[in-house]
């Protein structure tokens, strides 16, 4: 039963319609058959004179008859056809004639930043993006207006968020206006964000589910047809793709895909910018590393450093291809602490520029504030349970460590440490004045103080743990690991008299980041030291914790984790299974123990400087850790300010960000009060290859579906407009000129109402 | 005997549909005349006598209106006209009374309608009233399939009463046969006689002919009347209707807007044989709209016979 109307469908915009009318041609004939029985009556006396006109005119009024019910009916049925809109006829020339084009034309439009490739030879576009709104302009300016649909959609990765309407729709939604769909064309523009291809391709696929009254449907692709737009780096939108072509053949039929990118055309970009250390400081020289690439053949550029937008370094060309290894700047001493602005550029010849150069904002450590909370207190020097550890995190010039508590002297350690608390004064502590908090030996943590140090660490705060024989084991377990603070539970402490345990760590192999300075030393202590007790940690089969180093096995037995460090929020949690004093181990008095607790300090403790780096797109959050009194000011590099917006949570608590995710890259300039903060913004790194995948790769990427794939311009094909044939108007015609036909035939056979008595002409009288 | 109408207001009872509203037929006829003479200014009657005979010299006292004024201006001498059986004229009104005539489509109001029948009673009395008058003689013939009352003309004081009570009572049921009572007819006159013709003529041309001419070989002079009722002439009907047919004709359910073309043609077809048939024996056709006002049809036959005579 469906398969009539789907046949229907194929041939008729609106086919309900086309069956009414045959349903309704019958209504002449069902009136004509009533009209039969139901008549007057009347004795008649010249009766011999109508029965002689019957028969003379028998067949003509019978003829006269069907014929007028044949076009009655036929123009009742023709109506119906009319307003059904049928469709159809391949040739254009017959379709010329009659036909009223019909369609629904998705136009998709890359405007992502690597559209803003300028290849030169087009004199009315400079880029890709000017020539794709040219093209897509064109195509429009073919359509019929008034019965053909256009939507526009682009396909940059969405920036502006708002929820009433899909990012991608430059039109709201298909209008039947031109010049508006020409307009909203007119308006894309080229953004520095990366690619949404199948966002975009998603959204016309819904378009077209939306208008299925239309019975065709046409898709333009514009895209530069680039690498990081159908080969992702990620698998994810590679396999999205793949699931959304079919789609787009089942709605589209032959999709039209216009690759503006050029064969040859080519890209220098730098891809990253870091420091080689997760925590930069003023103690010590750093090192930046810089990832550059060059896709395509292009002449060397020239490579930049800066810092605060003054040359660093000499520039130097430098070769770029997909394999140019990092480009480092070494030994950058920096003496002031603070946020510091770092940037690589390359200078060229460069057709896409926008990614030649990437900034990175560095908040230099000039110190940092830790907090060390004692389990056990002790009165003289070295005695509470974390005094080995203050030392060691920030020992002082020509200090007696004896006599520590006499002892005024500076420090050369940029970590400094309060005076150790006991973990009564835990409550009383803002854990976010520090960007460290380590618990030595605590015996019990109350649930207050574990929430506290839960927020602390998921605000980006780093945690710390040494346990040691006052630790409570259930009270660790119910209260730290619920609360994700330890990466499992503790089971034991497992101690020794006899032979000690050891560090599994071996100098010539493998290490943990936090052990890289130990890596390739001898007698580092590292391996030697003694540890007589710790607790046995159990870690989950699927935990996120890393083992930064084990204690040595028997063979074929589990190795203990000695240190842990896992992520909690956007903080991270370090373990150690032993004491932070000498009690349970020999490290403690070592030199080892030093640089261990500053690299595992500087390689767990979170860059301040994160929220300083964005991505375009991304939106500016200032931390509440700035404390802020008033409203912040942004400004870009040319003072233009971008708005900001305050937001008040339930706590009375206002935190501000920008009002619209960043949208250009650059440094801007964040003011609160009589500080200020650069903010970098950098477009992603995963638009820069601007090479240009083949056509038969782009289908493979779209899942092998049929396309029609042209160039830059628009070829005699592609302007051919293969629209359903909209045949309404050529039938409402018919329809009017039956009407006409209908009324003459009436009239002319008499068939109408009078709308006066004719007199028949009075014979004169004869005289004799 | 109810009172004559005043003078002005003659006119209006010579429609159809007033006359349908007077039952009694001599009051009708009554009104005709006097109707006429009012329009008229003069006595209808005259001219009803047929042939000139002679002059002769005007002594003082003489109608002058049968002064011949074209001998006056030829000769300055003053002579009257003088016709053959001036004060000895049989007038028959033959009648037809046929089913066919009982046809009406004019509403009198209050029930009554205006037949073809009544119309052609009402003329039949008027002449007959006016003959009388003139001290004529007329007489009746009704028909239908045969002869059903014959009257022969007399100038009697009851003849009228007896013309005009007849013409009441006689029922319209019957077939025509026109042309074999026109044959019956003529045999049984045996003075020479007016004969008016009352009838739709719905009947074979060539039996009509046939009697026609029978009275014509019988020296008679014959007027035919053919009274047709509006919708026959017209033809108005346009929605489907079953027409059935009188004297046994059958019934058409048509449409009859596709007919009334080849209906009228068909009519008109017929009315002209009449008519040709009438003008090649010398006899007086009149066909006449049984819709429209009794004077215009009768002053206008009267008018036709005044100059006949002249």
């Amino acid at each position: 039963m469906m398969i009539v109307p789907n046949i229907l469908a194929a041939w008729f915009v609106a086919p309900w319609f086309a069956v009414a009318g045959a349903v309704l041609a019958s209504i002449p004939i069902i009136i004509h058959i009533l009209n039969r029985r139901r008549f007057k009556t009347v004795r008649w006396a010249a009766m011999e004179y109508l029965l002689q006109a019957m028969r003379k005119n028998r067949r003509r009024l019978k003829f006269e008859q069907w014929l007028l019910l044949a076009v009655r009916s036929l123009l009742i049925f023709l109506m119906g056809l009319a307003l059904a809109r049928p469709l159809g006829c391949d040739s254009s020339t017959i379709a010329a004639l009659g036909g009223q084009r019909t369609a629904l034309h998705v136009f998709v439009i890359d405007n992502s930043y690597s559209m803003a490739y300028e290849p030169g030879g087009r004199p009315d576009a400079k880029t890709h993006l000017d020539q794709a709104k040219l093209m897509a302009k064109r195509l429009i300016d073919r359509l019929s207006a008034g019965n053909e649909e256009v939507m526009v959609i682009t396909a940059s990765s969405p920036i502006d968020k708002d929820k009433t309407v899909d990012p991608h729709a430059a039109t709201p939604k298909p209008t039947y206006d031109l010049q508006s769909a020409r307009a909203a064309i007119d308006r894309i523009e080229q953004t520095a964000a990366g690619t949404d291809l199948d966002g975009a391709l998603q959204l016309a696929i819904r378009t077209a589910k939306d208008e299925a009254k239309l019975p065709t449907k046409h898709l333009y692709i514009f895209t530069d047809a680039t690498r990081s737009a159908f080969e992702g780096e990620n698998g994810q939108s590679v396999e999205a793709l793949k699931t959304t072509g079919p789609q787009l053949a089942r709605n589209f039929g032959r999709p039209s895909l216009f690759i503006l990118g050029k064969p040859g055309q080519w890209n220098q970009a730098v891809l990253d910018l870091a420091p080689a250390v997760n925590l930069v400081t003023t103690k010590f020289s750093a090192d930046f590393t810089t990832k550059v690439r060059g896709f395509g053949n292009g002449p060397d550029p020239v490579l930049q450093w800066k810092m605060n937008d003054v040359p660093v370094g000499l520039a130097k060309s430098i070769k770029l291809d997909l394999e140019t290894p990092p480009q480092s700047l070494s030994g950058q001493a920096i003496n002031e602490g603070g946020p510091r602005v770092f940037s690589v550029t390359l200078a060229g010849d460069d057709r896409l520029r926008i990614d030649n150069t990437r900034w990175r904002v560095v908040d230099v450590a000039s110190e940092m504030k830790v907090l060390i909370v004692e389990g056990e207190r002790g009165i003289g020097a070295l005695q509470g349970s974390g005094s080995f550890l203050e030392l060691a995190l920030s020992p002082p010039k020509d200090v007696d460590a004896e006599n520590r508590a006499s002892s005024n002297a500076k420090t050369d350690s940029y970590v400094l440490p309060e005076a150790p608390i006991g973990e009564l004064e835990l409550s009383n502590k803002i854990l976010g004045n520090y960007r460290a908090v380590f618990l030595t030996n605590v015996g019990q943590i109350n649930p207050s103080q574990a929430d506290q140090l839960k927020n602390y660490v998921n605000g980006g705060g780093t945690l710390i743990i040494f346990v040691g024989p006052n630790v409570n084991g259930d009270n660790y377990n119910n209260e730290l690991v619920p609360r994700g603070l330890l990466p499992g539970r503790l089971i034991k402490t497992v101690s020794t008299n006899d032979s000690a345990f050891h560090f599994d760590f071996n100098p010539k192999g493998a290490a943990h980041p936090f052990l890289k300075e130990f890596q390739g030393q001898e007698n580092t202590g590292l391996t030697t030291a003694q540890v007589w007790s710790y607790w046995q940690l159990e870690l989950p089969a699927n935990t996120n914790a890393e083992r930064v180093l084990n204690y040595q096995s028997e063979a074929g037995k589990p190795k203990d984790p000695a240190i842990t460090v896992h992520p909690l929020g956007k903080g991270r949690v370090v373990f150690f299974s032993t004491t932070a004093n000498p009690e349970w181990n020999g490290l403690t008095p070592k030199p080892a123990y030093v640089t261990l607790m500053h690299e595992i300090l500087a390689g767990s403790v979170g860059a301040a400087d994160r929220w300083m780096n964005l991505t375009v797109g991304e939106t500016l959050n200032v931390p509440q850790s700035l404390g802020l009194t008033a409203a912040p000011t942004l400004v870009d590099a040319a003072k233009n300010p971008t708005p900001m917006e305050a937001v008040t949570d339930q706590a009375g608590v206002t935190t501000y960000h920008s009002a619209r995710p960043m949208t250009a890259p650059g440094v801007f300039t964040l003011g609160v009060g009589n500080r200020s903060f650069p903010i970098a913004v950098n477009v992603p790194a995963t638009e820069a290859d601007v090479r240009v995948l083949p056509p038969d790769a782009v289908k493979k990427a779209l899942g092998d579906i049929d396309l029609a794939v042209e160039g830059d311009n628009l070829t005699v094909a592609a302007m051919k407009i293969d629209s359903g044939n909209d045949w309404s108007w050529s039938f409402m015609a018919l329809v009017f000129l039956l009407a006409g036909v209908e009324c003459y035939l009436a009239m002319r056979f008499g068939h109408y109402r009078r709308g006066k008595r004719l007199a028949a002409p009075v014979a004169e009288p004869v005289a004799a | 005997m109810p009172e004559l109408p005043h003078a002005a207001e003659y006119r209006k009872y010579l429609e159809p549909k007033t006359l349908a509203r007077i039952s009694a037929l001599d009051l009708r006829a009554r009104l005709i005349v006097e109707g006429l003479m009012t329009g008229m200014h003069r006595s209808p009657y005259q001219g009803i006598s047929v042939e000139f005979a002679q002059h002769r010299p005007y002594v003082a006292g003489d109608d002058i209106r049968h002064v011949d004024w074209k001998v006056f201006g030829r000769s300055d001498k003053i002579y009257l006209k003088q016709y053959l059986e001036e004060t000895n004229l049989h007038l028959i009104c033959v009648v037809d009374a046929s089913e066919s005539m009982g046809f009406s489509s004019i509403d009198g109001g209050d029930g009554t309608s205006w037949s073809k029948y009544d119309h052609a009673t009402a003329i039949a009395a008027s002449l007959s009233y006016m003959a009388i008058q003139q001290q004529d003689s007329a007489g009746l013939a009704v028909f239908d399939n045969e002869l059903k009352k014959y009257f022969k003309p007399s100038n009697l004081p009851g003849q009228w009463k007896i013309i005009t009570h007849e013409l009441t009572m006689i029922p319209r049921l019957k077939k025509t046969n026109t042309g074999k009572i026109l044959d019956q007819l003529a045999e049984k006159l045996t003075h020479r006689s007016l004969i008016v013709i009352l009838s739709d003529f719905f009947d074979d041309i060539e039996s009509i002919k046939k009697g026609l001419r029978h009275l014509r070989y019988k020296r008679h002079e014959t007027m035919v009347f053919q009274l047709l009722d509006p919708q026959e002439i017209e033809f108005p009907f346009e929605d489907v209707t079953l027409f059935k047919g009188m004297e046994e004709m059958g019934d058409l359910l048509t449409e009859p807007r596709a007919l009334r073309l080849g209906y009228l043609e068909q009519l008109g077809l017929f009315t002209e044989q009449l008519k040709k048939l009438c003008r090649g024996m010398n006899i007086d056709y009149h066909r006449m709209n049984t819709g429209d006002p009794l004077d215009v049809t009768l002053s206008g036959f009267l008018a036709t016979r005044a100059a006949s005579i002249k």
